[in-house]
């Protein structure tokens, strides 16, 4: 990465785009597309966000990645077709694995599903007779894509669901996934959030790039060389200056000025208006933070007998979504297996050439950032040493059993991330993974070239983000400066 | 380029970014944006593949020439090569 080179001070850029996370590197492509003069800026030294990837040990962790959404593709406009698209991008070069099957596993109650919506409702009418036809109508009053943010702040998922299930627990089955994939509000979740999520993960489905999460940050970096426009890492955006309600310049970490026609910030809405200056309402910032062990494993998955690509769990028979007392949440969470994605007999051919089959196992549970700030380092090491085995304790329980002292056998390298990574990584407030709950649908901020884009304008999971960079890009392009 | 040559060129982008829609009988005069779907933001991609692929830049100012196929025409044939 091209740390340490800067932008010009003396260009007049049509757009700066603030974060390359998945929406800022969406964002910046487009504009050069559309023959824009763009610079993307990050603090951090390399792209990606909240969903990046870093070595440890010789080996490469994706952070976060469990799956993308939105895997059926066949209709052109599918959401992940058509913004690649837009991004000069063609499906095939993400060399999509598809999941097989994924779990919700509520106490007693299970449910399986695929990437057909028809495997769930089977899966519904199996266990839940009386309910299929309240599914059905349920599915069909889902509002589209376009529709869905014309619904936020139109009440919550569990009204909507309550009005067409009478089952508390299918209820709560059905909730799961989209809220621990994306709501940023605790307890329930806004109904556009929840319609959108529901579309994405249950009757999209869910895949993973074969490379992991580098493949789509590496091709939207490409793409962006290629149309011209510049990034640049380890440049972070210390305030803006701001003359008759617009930034007129921002003040980089270094102290250089740059000037800009449009500014698209992907920073997180309060982290983006705090650079002009203006301070954070108090409960603004979002209360969803994560923990995530991650472990290593000699052998497949299959050795263990572990066959879902994710499973979402809670021990007891209502999932837990807000934010712990404690430390972390570990009765509700989700469990993701990254080799199960792909085609099982791809699988089954054993290892590449020369290279051991090795098996990881994420475990992602709700935790409490003050907490996790508070710790000093002793504390915070041993902390998270306690908090991984709690996690892991709990997560083990839903998944196939192997031999006593087969795991920690087979175990070759373990590693754990708290709100407090987070923080040093993103800057988001509050270690907030899903960002404000008070949305800007419409992306706008008092400043009238300033327009905020991702996590904070709706645009919830990476292809969320993706989507939102291209709208925020695109609303910007056609706008009068 | 002639000018049916470049009427032809609009509509291999639209086939690409709206390949469910009917083009067959689409009218020069009556805005596209009346007579087949497409929303702005699927106007910006055709603002995109023109410069991808005839490196024609299209600033800001001149979106409303192209938002019939007459229109087209007429901004694009000089450009064209
Ligand atoms: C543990 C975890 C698991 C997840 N799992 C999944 C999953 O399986 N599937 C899925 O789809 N999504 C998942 N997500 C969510 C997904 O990662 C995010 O929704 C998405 O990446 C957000 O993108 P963004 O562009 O909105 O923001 P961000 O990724 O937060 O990007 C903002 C960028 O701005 C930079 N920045 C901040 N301040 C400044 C500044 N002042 N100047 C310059 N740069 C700055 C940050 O460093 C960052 O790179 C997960 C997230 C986490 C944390």
């Amino acid at each position: 990465m091209p740390v340490g080179r800067h932008p010009d001070p003396g260009t007049l850029y049509d757009a700066v785009v603030i974060g390359a996370g998945f929406s800022g590197l969406a964002a910046a492509v487009r504009f050069a597309s559309l023959g824009r003069k763009v610079c993307l800026l990050e603090r951090h030294t390399i792209p990606g966000g909240l969903n990046s990837y870093y070595s440890l040990g010789g080996r490469v962790y994706d952070v976060g990645l469990h799956a993308l959404t939105n895997y059926n593709t066949g209709d052109a406009r599918a959401p992940l077709r058509r913004a690649l698209r837009r991004l000069g991008l063609e499906v095939a070069d993400l060399g999509l694995d598809p999941q097989t099957t994924s779990r919700i596993a509520l106490g007693e109650a299970e449910l399986v599903f695929s990437n057909d919506p028809a495997f769930l409702e089977d899966g519904i009418a199996a266990r839940y007779p009386a309910e299929v036809d309240g599914y059905r109508r349920m599915v069909q009053a889902l509002p589209g894509y376009a529709d869905a943010a014309e619904m936020a702040g139109r009440g919550g998922a569990r009204e909507f669901l309550a009005r067409h299930l009478q089952s508390e627990t299918l209820r709560e089955l059905l909730l799961m996934p989209p809220m621990l994939y994306g709501s940023p509000t605790e307890d329930d979740m806004d109904f556009g959030v929840f319609a959108a999520l529901f579309r994405a993960i249950f009757l999209e489905g869910l895949c993973r790039p074969r490379g992991g999460i580098r493949t789509l940050i590496r091709l939207l970096l490409r793409r962006l060389r290629e149309e011209g426009g510049e990034s640049y890492f380890g440049c972070g955006v210390r305030r803006f200056e701001v003359e008759d309600g617009r930034i007129s310049a921002l003040v980089l970490d270094d102290g250089t000025t740059l000037q800009a026609r449009r500014v698209l910030s992907s920073i997180g809405l309060h982290e983006t208006l705090a650079l002009a200056g203006t301070a954070t309402p108090t409960g603004a910032a979002g209360r969803i933070s994560f923990a995530e062990t991650f472990t290593v494993f000699s052998g497949t998955p299959a050795d263990f007998a572990w066959k879902d690509g994710v499973v979402f769990f809670s021990r007891g028979p209502r999932f837990i979504y807000h934010k712990p007392d404690g430390l972390v949440e570990p009765a509700s969470g989700v469990i993701c297996i990254p080799e199960n994605f792909g085609p099982s007999e791809g699988r089954q051919e054993g290892p590449q050439k020369g290279r051991r089959p090795e098996a990881s196992l994420r475990i992602t549970c709700l935790a409490n950032h003050e907490n996790w700030t508070r710790l000093s380092e002793d504390d915070y090491r041993l902390e998270k040493q306690r908090c991984f085995a709690e996690m892991r304790r709990v997560a083990l329980d839903f998944l196939a059993r192997p031999g006593a002292g087969v795991l920690e056998a087979r175990t070759l390298a373990t590693d754990m991330f708290t709100p407090r990574t987070i923080v040093k990584y993103t800057g988001h407030f509050a270690g907030s993974v899903y960002g404000t709950p008070a949305k800007s649908w419409k992306g706008v901020t008092p400043f009238a070239n300033l327009r905020v884009c991702g996590t904070d304008q709706g645009g919830l999971g990476v292809v969320g983000a993706v989507i939102s960079g291209l709208w925020s890009a695109d609303l910007m392009a056609l706008s009068k400066t | 380029m002639t000018a049916d040559q470049t009427r032809q060129a609009v509509l291999d982008i639209i086939t690409e970014i709206a390949p469910d829609e009917d083009l067959s009988a689409l009218s020069n005069d009556v805005p596209l944006r009346q007579q087949i779907q497409l929303d702005s933001m699927d106007f910006l991609d055709i603002v995109m593949e023109l410069r991808k692929r005839y490196g024609i830049e299209v600033p800001e100012n001149d979106y409303g020439k192209l938002s019939t196929l007459q229109g087209c025409m007429e901004y694009l044939q000089p450009k064209l090569p």
